[in-house]
């Protein structure tokens, strides 16, 4: 926070975890924060339209806890005013504000530890630890999944791909991120 | 320091004394009613186990009574879990007007994760014996911090925590209470980051098939899915009691809602054991309880691992 004073001129930070908000509390007023599409929870699998019932029940899919108005004033007394959402495939109910849409890429799961390190070097996906230090094995190593699910596995994340909007942009959105 | 005690998923009311006789000081189960049915189905499940087929969940009030009386004649706390990532806002008030009939009940033990639901209660004044779920993602101190201004009564560690670093959480704020997973599902990603469906009709993403490909993958693809049947299988931290009592964990957490009863016992027992055995090294508990067997699916390797 020290350092970020010193630049003088506006910087937004995207918060992913809920202890980085606590420690962003004491922050220079040049630093706006921004909820991050790791806090920013919707349900997200390529396979939703296989889901039975899915058609009919598109709506329940729509919010999440930020469309809450009182949810919404807790983050706006904390700092926190624009939501980052990603592109999954379908519509979202946006609340009112300016938030960011990243696209085309939108996380389906992360972990922690690291999926790829523990495969490269362990042999298994699941032989995970804390990391200390790190190879970069994901530079050349990847988790590939069936082609109908537009699904890849990359360090400690799985990825999903939307390659196409399906409704317009709502007005709320004022801003596209390209994550590739 | 006092002795860490064990919490055991309960998948049907039945089996709550045989995991009471086999060490269970707790249980926490699942409640979802049929009208949370009728209305929003599988769609917006109330908590993670978000099946309607494997009859894991308890659905009526009437039951709910039974649980609680149950729970008492046989000595143990009952915590329900209604900890999924978030809620539809007009959720919101219906669960916390489900809540208030809980604390009727005398059922005033719950797993949440979603902060808007904490929040909720809180303004409304509705007490209880709040418990953060690791779906929660409290992975620092910092992290506990946020928590704690919504009133948790007891922090739920995630999965890949080690516990020296639950010990920097629990230096911060000793007077809560501190669960650690202990047993089985040590799942390749963290629940607090797993958007994707765990329904009846779809296995969870971590379970589809994959291949693992780049000159650094040379090892043959293992099954997507891990061998559940073996003790330990699908994750044990046995190994790593003595580490977890040091951190200062006042509970562990035997997974398994939704499995055999005779698996999920006989792993409470197995679990019990090993507390009866104090700071034993890891190779005597091995050697003790394992007979050598170890599944290596560690949930605390060791350090240095």
């Amino acid at each position: 926070m020290e350092l970020l004073a010193t630049r003088n001129r506006p910087i937004e930070l995207a918060v992913n975890d809920w202890g980085m908000l606590e420690r962003t509390a004491k922050r220079p007023d040049c630093v706006e924060l921004t909820l991050g599409p790791l806090l920013n929870k919707l349900r997200q699998d390529p396979r939703m339209r296989w889901k039975p019932g899915y058609e009919a029940h598109r709506s329940l899919f729509a919010e999440n806890s930020l469309n809450d108005p009182a949810f919404r004033d807790y983050l706006g007394s904390l700092g926190i005013h624009r939501f980052e959402y990603e592109a999954c495939g379908r519509e979202v109910r946006i609340p009112e504000g300016r938030h960011s849409l990243h696209l085309p890429f939108c996380h389906t799961n992360v972990s922690a530890w690291c999926t790829l390190k523990a495969r490269c070097e362990a042999g298994r996906r699941g032989a995970q630890g804390p990391v200390d230090g790190c190879p970069r094995w994901c530079r050349e190593n990847a988790f590939l999944y069936p082609r109908e699910l537009k699904l890849i596995g990359r360090g400690n994340a799985l990825l999903m791909l939307n390659r196409s909007m399906d409704a317009p942009l709502p007005p709320q959105i004022d801003r596209l991120v390209f994550n590739l | 320091m006092s002795e860490m005690k064990i919490t055991a998923g309960l998948g049907a009311l039945e089996n709550l004394p045989r995991l009471a006789a086999a060490g269970a000081d707790e249980v926490f189960c699942g409640y979802v009613p049929i009208s949370w049915l009728e209305k929003y189905g599988n769609f917006t499940p109330l908590n993670r186990r978000e099946v309607l087929l494997q009859g894991l969940q308890i659905d009526s009030m009437g039951d709910l009574k039974l649980l609680k009386r149950m729970a008492d004649d046989c000595g143990v706390e009952v915590a329900l879990t209604f900890n999924a990532l978030y809620y539809l806002p007009e959720q919101l008030p219906l669960l916390c007007e489900l809540f208030v009939e809980l604390k009727q009940l005398g059922l005033n033990r719950w797993i949440l994760a979603d902060p808007a639901l904490l929040l909720h209660l809180k303004r409304r004044g509705i007490g209880g014996h709040i418990q953060l779920s690791g779906e929660a993602g409290c992975f620092s101190p910092d992290a506990l911090a946020f928590f704690r201004r919504l009133n948790i009564a007891r922090c739920i560690f995630p999965r890949k925590l080690t516990p020296e670093e639950m010990a920097a959480c629990i230096s911060s704020a000793p007077e809560l209470e501190y669960e650690a997973f202990a047993l089985n599902e040590n799942c390749h990603f963290s629940g607090a980051h797993c958007l994707s469906l765990h329904c009846d009709e779809l296995e969870a993403l971590c379970r589809v098939p994959y291949r693992a490909v780049g000159p650094d993958c040379t090892a043959p693809d293992e099954p997507a899915c891990a061998a559940e049947d073996g003790f330990g299988a699908s994750g044990c931290g046995l190994c790593a009691l003595p580490r977890l009592r040091r951190a200062g964990v006042t509970h562990l957490k035997v997974v398994g809602r939704g499995s055999y009863i005779d698996w999920i016992e006989r792993d409470v027992r197995m679990l019990s054991r090993a507390l009866d055995m104090g700071d034993a090294a890891p190779e005597e508990l091995r050697r003790e309880l394992l007979g050598n067997r170890c599944s290596g699916a560690c949930y605390y390797p060791a350090p240095g691992r």
